[in-house]
């Protein structure tokens, strides 16, 4: 279970200080796949990034007796002068992998990844591709409870991105994810509840359709109006939010 | 896979980031692993041979190359280690995705690196000055060396760690941090025996600990090492002290701000 205890997490920004969540209590409902959606600036990555440490809320707690992973697909701590398997060495040392062990999962990667002798080369001769390739196999090699997914499947072509949904569904049972994405097709794919930011506040829709149709909705409504919605509740009935926001 | 405790993550975690680095370091340029150990010791060369053959420097009763070396070197790995340690966090921000990896882990990975490739370097130093030039190159007092260069790493690990959450806070501060170890360098008695140094000075540069440390390693190898009045062991361990305390509390507070990117 990932619970958070009264988070806010606030930035200084030239204008001064913008909240980003105020005392956002709210716990991740346990074995489900969850689509962390909502507009641009609504907090989603801000949100992905206290969940997975990169970042420490200003008060409040994330309390949670899952493996969380590192983002899916990061391959931002790649470093550019070393070969992609020395990258994977180092992922795996950190992780507690050693010997045998270590020798099992750089396989894995290398196979996920399909970049054949470029595996031995050097990380900066990597197109952004072949790197989102050896991060997300980096991901799988490790067993998690739950996977950060933001953003990342958009990267690579479409026999690699169907090859990181075959694996995420292969886990099945084992692991859940947290999907962040603006592609909808990609949310009805793989995930089977919506969470839908938009003011600092969470929604939980366990109809995927209906969590999709609200965050349509919350695009219209702020166009009509010409300025963002108003608070919303939080909500459990769905069926009656989706009329709120249409009247 | 098994759980682990926190030292177990710590050291595969540290052992990781030492690899890390040095593997970096060597392959940064062609032939990396060479220049690495090479650079300092062209730099050691290039002041010896001014100072020894250009300038005919000498200091009664040491031999000046040596007498340089065993100045020069350690107060190299103490500034590399103030310095590069001032960087390790922004260098390796991307690292912290990875829960394991905490800040302080690369600046003590940072420590470790430069202290070994400094031990290299000075190995090979002494060692051809000792095997083809000759040199008697015998520590007169070995545990007060190791005691005197236990302070000076403690003491630059101490600084590092301060100008590093210092430089997070203003980054700007690092170009004249940087330029401020010039000076330091020159009165710290690396390059010239102290006691050449004006008399009316001293109370004011024996508040640098470096000159301490450096004028205690030399005592502790040189037999016939002039003692110079106010020269401590303890000073330089209280100093040292005292920036790691300082150090490691300004870390402890702003240690949120300086994971984040």
């Amino acid at each position: 279970m990932i619970e958070l205890r009264n988070l806010t997490k606030s930035y200084l920004t030239l204008k001064g200080r913008k909240y980003v969540f105020r005392n956002l209590t709210f716990t991740v409902p346990p074995g489900h796949n969850i689509a962390l959606i909502g507009r641009n600036g609504a907090g989603k990555s801000t949100l992905m990034r206290l969940l997975c440490g990169l970042d420490a809320p200003d008060s409040g707690r994330i309390v949670t007796d899952k493996r969380i992973s590192w983002p899916v697909g990061l391959a931002g701590g790649f470093q550019g002068s070393l070969t992609g398997r020395q990258n994977a060495k180092f992922v795996c040392r950190v992780q507690g992998a050693e010997g045998t062990e270590m020798q099992r999962r750089i396989e894995f990667v290398e196979q996920f990844a399909e970049i054949g002798p470029a595996f031995d080369e050097q990380v900066k001769t990597y197109s952004t591709g072949m790197r989102a390739r050896v991060a997300f196999g980096l991901s799988l090699a490790f067993d998690f409870d739950y996977y950060l997914i933001d953003e990342a499947m958009s990267v690579g072509d479409a026999h690699f991105r169907d090859k990181a949904a075959k694996a995420f569904k292969d886990k099945v049972g084992k692991a859940n994810v947290i999907l962040v994405t603006h592609g909808m097709g990609q949310v009805r794919k793989m995930c089977d509840m919506v969470a839908l930011l938009d003011n600092g506040q969470v929604t939980c829709f366990d109809n995927v359709e209906a969590g999709i149709q609200a965050y349509l909705q919350l695009g219209a409504a702020s166009s009509d109006r010409g300025m963002a919605p108003a608070p919303t509740e939080r909500r459990q009935e769905q069926e009656t939010v989706i009329q709120e926001e249409t009247q | 896979m098994q759980e682990r405790n926190s030292m177990e993550i710590m050291r595969s975690v540290l052992f990781a980031l030492v690899l890390r680095e040095m593997l970096t370091r060597f392959g940064a340029r062609r032939m990396g692993a060479f220049w690495m150990v090479f650079e300092p010791i062209l730099h050691v060369v290039i002041v010896m041979f001014i100072f020894t053959t250009i300038r005919g420097r000498e200091v009664p009763g040491m031999d000046f190359p040596l007498y340089l070396a065993t100045g020069m070197i350690p107060f190299f790995m103490m500034r590399n280690i103030a310095l590069r340690l001032m960087d390790a966090i922004s260098a390796n921000q991307a690292l912290f995705a990875y829960q394991q990896i905490k800040p302080l882990d690369t600046l003590i990975a940072r420590t470790i690196v430069e202290f070994s490739l400094y031990a290299c370097v000075y190995v090979l130093v002494v060692g051809a000055l000792g095997l083809w030039a000759g040199y008697d190159i015998s520590m007169h007092d070995p545990l007060a060396w190791f005691a005197a260069l236990a302070t000076g790493v403690v003491f630059s690990a101490g600084l590092g760690l301060i100008f590093c959450v210092w430089a997070r806070a203003f980054p700007n501060a690092k170009t004249f941090i940087r330029v401020l170890f010039l000076p330091v360098y020159l009165i710290s008695g690396v390059i010239f025996p102290i006691w050449k140094l004006p008399e009316a000075y001293m109370p004011w540069l024996l508040w640098n600990p470096y000159l301490h440390v450096i004028d205690n390693l030399r005592s502790s190898i040189f037999v016939a090492y002039p003692e110079t009045y106010g020269i401590s062991f303890s000073y330089p361990a209280k100093a040292a002290l005292v920036v790691l305390c300082l150090g490691l509390a300004m870390y402890r507070l702003r240690r949120h701000d300086l994971v984040a990117l």
